[in-house]
């Protein structure tokens, strides 16, 4: 085998112009490979991140009808003991209730619809991130107070910043009218679209005070440790709240919708890995079949000498894979460099649009990469299953040569 | 011992609606350690011989044994194999692989047949050296003359002690004199080694060296002289 593989490896530099521009697309459609699996997981991890992970949970916990209702009144009921339940749970990461309220906002001169949500905030900001994204002030106190914080599109709406005040006025659940005076403390982009136009968050115990429901939430919402954890935690939480008449659901069936989008994401890449890896076999194809036109003669010889027919197959694709290791080498490699700038800096298409919105999360417009090793082991493997079935045939005609006959061959 | 026996044997080649008959009827045995010349006109049949032998071709007709193999009764691996631990080959345009120096050359059907290093290397250097390539093993073929890749090229052949080499007019692409020193050697490892040979050749000076000669005329052995 050393042997085959000697010959094999000076056989690829005959024609070392060939084998280099062989080599060059094969590493350019390696790299290219990669840096698309790398943004594509990029942005898979930045769609699930906004869209899932920042608004959704990974499980969301509602009374049966406030998916589709979202009435006031369709609440979990002893929902403090419940989630202190929930978050016992072992693959737990992180739960947070949340209390939704319609209300109408008026500022001095101003006034405008707007979705309360009423949260704790320490457990909040371990579940969706949201003190992160505050863009001026500062997010809720741990301590319960008449303080609100605004979507960015609502503060400009009312024409109200950090230290002033708002009014919220809402119909209690008793049917009389409720208000109470907040001060904005902070200004927040959460990315969602929604949110950030009329949505603002105040604490879990004035929302339920100001609307009269003291013990209860209109959702649940939990994180798991891994992803792969998140079937198991909707299991375990149906299990948890069995005979309670609570709708569990992960974050698919929550949003499938998003979770076909996403998915055909993953599809996407994997055509366009089909499309550069069959280009990358003609290449191959051509590269060997013109290798083994060239030296029938000396094949020929070969098999004269007793090479025999498998280790002639073996000849032909070790050459194949020759090419291949120097792609992987060179394409892996810059595809690593590649991968790092999206990474760390990522595609700005800040010239063209200030952000964009998907599934009603805004995105930043800075796409950036994720590395992850498979990208790199699915592209470096594919490469060589693909030379190895492009080298096939050359290597199947190679073995077929009647010695006699290719020995005449000029 | 005989190591080639051939018997009534027949070749005919397809040319359009043609067949033209390359052997006919050739019957002949090579005894183990002759030195023999197949010589005779371009078109006598010479190499057609020679390959059906080295079992690279197949007979029309008639039975090919060879170091007691009945090359019909095998398959093409056997006889693949059968070229690879018993068979060495010399053919007019040396046909080494470029890419490997003299001594991979050399090396290269000991390697095929899986001798360990050290025992390669003994038999190279030993080949190389009793050829006349001693200090040239590193040297690649288109760094060689004609005569010298020749040389390799019977190194090749014989470092793995085959039981008969053929050649096929291996003096053809060389000049008189060079030619006159390959046979010598080629002589010279029959008489010290015992390698037999069975060489195809119309150049009278090197059947003078020979100790039988075989005449073929159309595809028939007109004459078989033993000296």
């Amino acid at each position: 085998m050393r042997m085959l593989l000697k010959l094999a490896w000076r056989n690829i530099w005959r024609q070392p112009r060939r084998t280099l521009i062989t080599i060059a697309a094969m590493a350019i459609g390696v790299a290219f490979s990669m840096a698309a699996i790398a943004l594509s997981d990029g942005l898979f991890e930045q769609g699930f991140d906004t869209v899932v992970t920042r608004s959704l949970g990974h499980v969301q916990i509602h009374a049966p009808a406030f998916p589709q209702e979202r009435a006031l009144y369709d609440t979990i009921d002893d929902a403090d003991s419940l989630l202190a339940q929930v978050a016992a749970l072992p693959l737990t990461a992180a739960a947070a209730q949340r209390l939704f309220g319609y209300v109408l906002l008026a500022a001095s001169d101003q006034a405008a619809g707007a979705l309360l949500t009423g949260v704790a905030p320490g457990r909040e900001q371990a579940l969706t991130r949201v003190a992160e994204r505050v863009l001026r002030g500062r997010f809720l106190d741990p301590q319960p107070g008449s303080q609100i914080v605004l979507g960015e599109g609502l503060a400009e709406t009312l024409q109200v910043d950090v230290g002033g005040e708002v009014v919220a006025v809402a119909q209690a659940a008793d049917g009389a009218l409720a208000s109470e005076l907040l001060r904005v403390v902070g200004v927040v982009r959460t990315g969602s679209v929604a949110t950030d136009r009329a949505g603002a968050f105040v604490h879990l115990a004035g929302l339920r005070s100001m609307l009269g429901l003291e013990r209860q939430a209109h959702e649940i919402a939990l994180l798991a440790r891994e992803l792969d954890q998140i079937p198991a935690l909707a299991e375990g939480c149906r299990t948890a709240l069995a005979g309670r008449g609570l709708l569990v659901r992960d974050w698919r069936q929550v949003q499938p919708a998003v979770a076909q989008l996403l998915n055909l994401q993953s599809v996407t890449v994997w055509i366009v890995l089909f499309t550069v890896f069959s280009v990358a076999a003609l290449g191959i194809l051509n590269t060997s079949l013109m290798s083994v036109f060239e030296r029938t003669q000396e094949l020929g010889v070969l098999l004269a000498l007793g090479l025999g027919p498998r280790r002639t197959v073996a000849l032909v694709l070790l050459e194949s894979c020759c090419l291949a290791a120097l792609a992987a080498l060179a394409g892996g490699a810059l595809g690593l460099l590649l991968d790092w700038y999206l990474v760390r800096r990522g595609i700005d298409l800040g010239f063209i649009t200030q952000g964009w919105s998907w599934m009603g999360a805004l995105f930043e417009p800075v796409l950036h990469g994720s590395l992850q090793a498979y990208g790199a082991l699915a592209t470096i493997g594919g490469l060589f299953a693909v030379t190895l079935l492009a080298s096939l045939w050359p290597a199947w005609r190679a073995a077929r040569l009647q010695p006699v006959v290719a020995m005449r061959q000029e | 011992m005989a190591i080639v026996t051939t018997e009534n044997l027949s070749k005919e080649y397809q040319q359009g609606a043609l067949l033209v008959p390359a052997l006919r009827e050739v019957s002949l045995t090579i005894e183990a350690g002759e030195f023999t010349a197949l010589m005779g006109p371009s078109g006598s049949g010479k190499t057609t011989l020679l390959n059906i032998i080295g079992g690279l071709d197949a007979p029309t007709s008639g039975r090919v044994v060879v170091d007691g193999v009945d090359l019909a009764k095998v398959s093409a691996a056997e006889r693949s194999r059968l070229r690879l631990n018993r068979l060495g080959f010399v053919f007019q345009a040396y046909n080494l692989i470029p890419v490997l120096s003299a001594y991979e050359n050399a090396e290269f059907v000991l390697l095929l047949q899986g001798r360990g290093e050290a025992e390669r290397k003994k038999a190279v250097l030993e080949m190389l050296d009793e050829v006349g390539l001693k200090g040239l093993g590193g040297r690649r073929p288109n760094e060689l003359s004609g005569g010298q890749q020749q040389r390799v090229a019977v190194a090749r052949a014989i470092a793995s002690q085959p039981a008969l080499v053929l050649a096929d007019e291996p003096t053809a692409n060389l000049d008189s004199k060079t030619g006159r020193e390959l046979i010598d050697t080629m002589r010279q490892l029959n008489a010290e080694r015992g390698v037999t040979f069975l060489f195809a050749t119309h150049d009278h000076k090197v059947i003078e060296q020979a100790h039988r000669v075989v005449r073929l005329v159309d595809g028939q052995v007109a004459e078989d002289i033993k000296r």
